[in-house]
């Protein structure tokens, strides 16, 4: 019996289950974010250079805060030559679990330099009490 | 206007803004696209966060260096509960080939992107040549 080799197949397979190149090439791009915590609230920190403040999207839903829009590219000048492209347009999306009570009506947000701020005040339920004893 | 056959003016034809290898970590390499016009190259970093009083644009001959920090928005008060992005400092640098003029490049930062145009010497520009 021979053993049939099939490279053609055996390397899109490699492509598709095990190459970091499958993952780290898609299309939707995930944004790093910093969660900082005070009693008062939780503050999110997502990157998003390039990104215009229309073209994004925040929602929170249940407890799950979720982050998501498009970088667009900017403008090229028609006659320009492209000479290194590391950045690309793409569709970003981020979503965070958020581990205590949020007063959802009063979440706010801005954008500056890159960094979308996203400020999550705690319900009165959520927020440290001190009990006083009688 | 074509510029592309004055290649052989710059010291890496296809590639007079190339990217160097980095020191290692902790300074990030913020991601850059390059393009070129008639006039000018032009590089756009990614610099998200980084305060602008912090970057820095320098000059050198043959190279040009890009420095900047993002810390501000660690300064708040409580603490940290899921930390992806840290304190960043970007660091980056271009060799810059013969044929531009470092005496007149530009910088702006806006939404995170720092933006720098460098022009270029009026050896590398393309020329109409009068017929007499």
């Amino acid at each position: 019996m021979m053993l049939r080799f099939d490279f053609p197949k055996t390397f899109s397979d490699l492509l598709e289950e095990q190459s970091p190149l499958a993952y780290g090439f898609t299309r939707t791009h995930t944004p790093a974010m910093d969660v900082a915590e005070n009693e008062h609230e939780f503050v999110a920190y997502v990157e998003l250079p390039g990104v215009r403040k229309e073209d994004v999207k925040i929602s929170f839903e249940k407890d799950v805060l979720t982050v998501e829009g498009v970088r667009k590219s900017f403008e090229l000048p028609q006659e320009a030559r492209v000479l290194l492209n590391e950045v690309s347009a793409q569709e970003f999306t981020r979503s965070i679990r958020i581990p205590a009570g949020i007063d959802a009506a009063n979440i706010s947000a801005e954008l500056d330099n890159g960094i979308l701020k996203i400020q999550l005040p705690k319900s009165q339920e959520a927020r440290v009490r001190t009990i006083a004893i009688k | 206007m074509d510029t592309n056959n004055h290649g052989d003016l710059i010291r890496r034809p296809s590639s007079a803004l190339a990217k160097r290898p980095e020191p290692l970590e902790p300074p990030m390499t913020p991601v850059a696209d390059i393009y070129e016009t008639a006039d000018a190259f032009v590089i756009k970093l990614d610099m998200p966060g980084a305060e602008k009083e912090s970057i820095s644009v320098t000059i050198e001959p043959g190279m040009l260096a890009v420095k900047g920090k993002a810390e501000s928005h660690k300064l708040i008060n409580g603490q940290l509960v899921f930390s992806e992005i840290g304190r960043r400092i970007y660091e980056r640098r271009f060799n810059l080939g013969e044929g531009v003029d470092g005496s007149k490049v530009e910088a702006q930062f806006e939404n995170g992107v720092l933006g720098i145009t460098i022009p270029k010497a009026d050896i590398l520009k393309a020329r109409e040549i009068n017929i007499k």
